[in-house]
């Protein structure tokens, strides 16, 4: 009687897997980091394009500026999804790279005006030598010990932001910074800014992809399954934890830079541990395993948060109660469990049904 | 049966699409607030919140601003830059909306001011405190609270009249303790002050401040200070006092007008005696002269308050109260069309409004709405706030 049910074929089972072939197309694959080489994939093209049309076919600035700070957040994801999803690493400093790279913009163009382009990609380089000279000693550490080490970073970076009042403004801050603008061409509207956020995005996703599949991506894998095994095998550990805090931290830069032209202000209340606690709330919600994930995770979390504004003092405990049930009915990240969960979802039906046949 | 469904439905999306049109003419005024209703300015923003549903509540009762009632929609900002900003957008795109009053805080306010210049948006602040934020220019943006330079001034001319000649200075380290203390050494040594500005600060969430007072002390039995400025705001106030006099200083203690509030005594207790510092009105408008115009709207506003929400007002609920009553002044001199740009005409051109905190003038080169006038002297004394006034100083 049960094979028998299992055998039968309905048209309805055509339309489920009509939507698992269209799901297929959407959603990440946690196994991609398995495959030998990468290939520019459909997804790919699909995600490029779904990021190019969206503001086009949503023309609402509120909905443009959340995806400017989507993006910003996504790029911060990204960057600490290489050394805590890839790298097996955990670090709370993420907010205090991010603030070098908004305070290196923020004093080069107000203080010695110098082009935003420039001052761009001199926060990665700032963000990344900050970066290369505490992974140097911090890196020793492992688990919780570098977790708290990296926390203690966020704060140390704080008090010398507060301190050092004639370089950075003190408690008070930097106003007025202008707007990105590269060759003339401003980027004043949430519009510009946005494909600029995430045209930046683009380009990082794409250098990631290729830094996991590279040599050194595979040496991060290994790092993270088992240190002294990777050692083993001639992988130099700390060279290449180092190397991913170091491109996380310059990711960490450049999304600094991009927040201070676009918000035009830089202050310490901005970079404290809030901030690192909740890039990483977005990478373990997104799913550790997988590029996409953390920047769905920080789409997730930034629209999730303006939409709970509207529900004033309410919206804390709201926010806390949708986490939590998100971790226990995601605990892989809603990137990566998605695709399971929605195929039970809809299997779900036609199982019901047969169970009851049976049991008839 | 399914025809009926049908003509039902189809009644429905008549009359709803009618709506509107019929409508148009009772609509509210729309106002956002954008406020950190979550985080560390919880309480306080739950307090401006209520005042403002008061009032409102109060005009729409009474038939609203020519038959409009008013609307006020919240948003909350969780202290963050990016989401202040985000919702301040959101206001700025919905066409319903008139004005916006927030953020609270001021770290947050450059960006939403800047966006209110750009999106050409009345932004009402109700906390100014930022000289930084000051210096830029502005249409879009006023300012309700007493400002820090008006309360440094205060607090010099109660130096004065006390005949201290050394303050030493133990400021907050976040933007408006710190301006606060710059102002104070600034107008202090005008006037013949010496002022000390201690190298040690503090921060809000500090609960002990023996450390850095321990530091202090020597200088000030090496310096003969006369008197010591808890330049803070909050909890920290009468912790900086309870420290001091365990450690045995009998300096003269002198307050910003963030010490207005009864939980600063209930904190401080005995330690909080004989605590001087410019206030705002509302902190003690039954003490205040017959013919002020700011005492009977506070004996009426905090009789209204005590019969809704059951505790005696403060100085938040005040600015809550002035600024909706501002909003509905501006609104009820518009001749026309109510729009932003004719809105903020008339909230630029308010001249002698009388609300609880005193008389708000604004200008288009002045968009700070109180000045010194508009303070008064409180010494704490038997657990209450007493007003004290000293000739040729009020």
């Amino acid at each position: 009687m049960v094979d028998q049910a299992q055998k039968e074929f309905r048209t309805r089972d055509l339309l489920y897997s009509i939507a698992l072939w269209f799901l297929s197309w959407l959603i990440p694959d946690p196994q991609l980091h398995y495959r030998r080489e990468y290939k520019f994939k459909k997804r790919d093209l699909f995600y490029l394009s779904a990021v190019l049309v969206f503001p086009l076919i949503w023309p609402d600035p509120h909905i443009h500026h959340l995806m400017v700070l989507a993006g910003i957040h996504g790029i911060l994801a990204l960057g600490l999804t290489l050394f805590l999803g890839y790298a097996g690493q955990i670090s709370l400093g993420q907010a205090a790279f991010f603030g070098v790279g908004a305070y290196t913009t923020a004093v080069l163009t107000t203080r010695y005006g110098l082009p935003s382009f420039l001052a761009f990609w001199a926060s990665a380089i700032m963000a990344a030598i900050f970066a290369l000279l505490i992974g140097k000693p911090l890196l020793k550490l492992k688990g919780y010990f570098l977790a708290l080490a990296t926390l203690g970073f966020g704060e140390i970076f704080l008090v010398l932001v507060r301190e050092n009042a004639s370089l950075t403004g003190g408690v008070i801050g930097i106003f007025n910074i202008p707007f990105f603008s590269f060759a003339g061409f401003t980027f004043d509207t949430y519009l510009k800014q946005y494909y600029l956020i995430w045209g930046v995005l683009t380009g990082l996703v794409l250098f990631s992809k290729n830094l996991v599949r590279s040599k050194m991506g595979r040496a991060c894998l290994a790092v993270a399954s088992s240190e002294e095994g990777a050692s083993a095998l001639g992988i130099d550990v700390a060279w290449i934890k180092l190397g991913v805090f170091t491109v996380g931290a310059a990711f960490a830069g450049l999304a600094g830079s991009l927040f201070a032209s676009v918000m035009s202000t830089a202050n310490p209340e901005t970079f404290s541990l809030n901030l690192s606690v909740l890039i990483v709330m977005m990478v373990v919600l997104g799913g550790m395993g997988n590029l996409y994930g953390p920047i769905a995770g920080a789409i997730f979390l930034t629209v999730l948060i303006d939409r709970l504004s509207r529900y004033q003092e309410y919206s804390l405990p709201l926010y806390g109660v949708i986490l939590i049930l998100l971790l226990i009915f995601f605990p892989d990240g809603i990137g990566t469990r998605l695709r399971v969960r929605l195929i039970y979802l809809i299997s779900y039906f036609g199982r019901k049904k047969r169970r009851e046949k049976v049991n008839l | 049966m399914k025809k009926i469904g049908w003509i039902m439905l189809a009644a429905f999306m008549f009359t709803t699409w009618m709506t509107p049109g019929y409508a148009a003419k009772t609509s509210p005024y729309r106002i956002g607030v954008n406020l950190e209703l979550t985080g560390p300015w919880a309480e306080v923003t739950k307090t401006l919140k209520n005042a403002m549903m008061l009032e409102v509540e109060r005009i729409n009762k009474a038939g609203g601003i020519q038959g409009r009632p008013l609307e006020l929609i919240f948003e909350d900002n969780g202290f963050e830059v990016g989401r202040a900003a985000a919702n301040m957008t959101k206001f700025t795109r919905d066409k319903e909306i008139l004005l916006v009053v927030g953020p609270f805080e001021d770290n947050l306010q450059a960006t939403t001011r800047a966006i209110a210049e750009r999106e050409k948006i009345t932004n009402i602040i109700i906390c100014p405190s930022n000289p930084m934020v000051r210096d830029l220019k502005q249409q879009w943006a006023f300012n309700i609270a007493q400002s820090d330079i008006i309360v440094s001034q205060k607090l010099v001319d109660l130096v004065l009249a006390r005949k201290y000649k050394k303050v030493m200075v133990f400021h907050g380290a976040w933007p408006l303790a710190q301006s606060l203390a710059e102002y104070f050494k600034q107008f202090g040594e005008e006037k013949g002050i010496k002022v000390i500005v201690s190298p040690e600060t503090h921060k809000p969430t500090d609960i002990d401040m023996t450390p850095q007072l321990t530091k202090i002390k020597p200088v000030l039995e090496k310096e003969k200070v006369d008197a010591f400025y808890a330049c803070t705001g909050g909890p920290p106030g009468p912790m900086i006092t309870k420290n001091l006099r365990a450690l045995g200083i009998k300096t003269p203690v002198l307050g910003t007008h963030a010490f207005g509030f009864g939980f600063i005594i209930a904190l401080g207790g005995e330690a909080m005696e004989g605590v001087e510092f410019p206030s705002a009105k509302p902190v003690v408008f039954d003490q205040l002269d017959e013919n002020d115009p700011a005492k009977p709207i506070n004996i009426n506003f905090d009789k209204r308050w005590r019969e809704r929400y059951g505790t005696p007002s403060d100085q938040i609920a005040g600015y809550g109260y002035d600024t909706i009553g501002l909003i509905e002044d501006a609104l009820k001199r518009i001749k026309g069309k109510v729009t932003r740009s004719s809105f903020r005409e008339a909230f630029e051109n308010t001249k002698g409004f009388k609300g609880t905190h005193g008389i708000y003038q604004f200008s288009s080169t002045g968009h700070d709405g109180l000045s010194k006038k508009d303070m008064v002297f409180v010494r704490i004394e038997g657990g209450k706030f007493k007003r004290i006034q000293f000739p040729g100083f009020d």
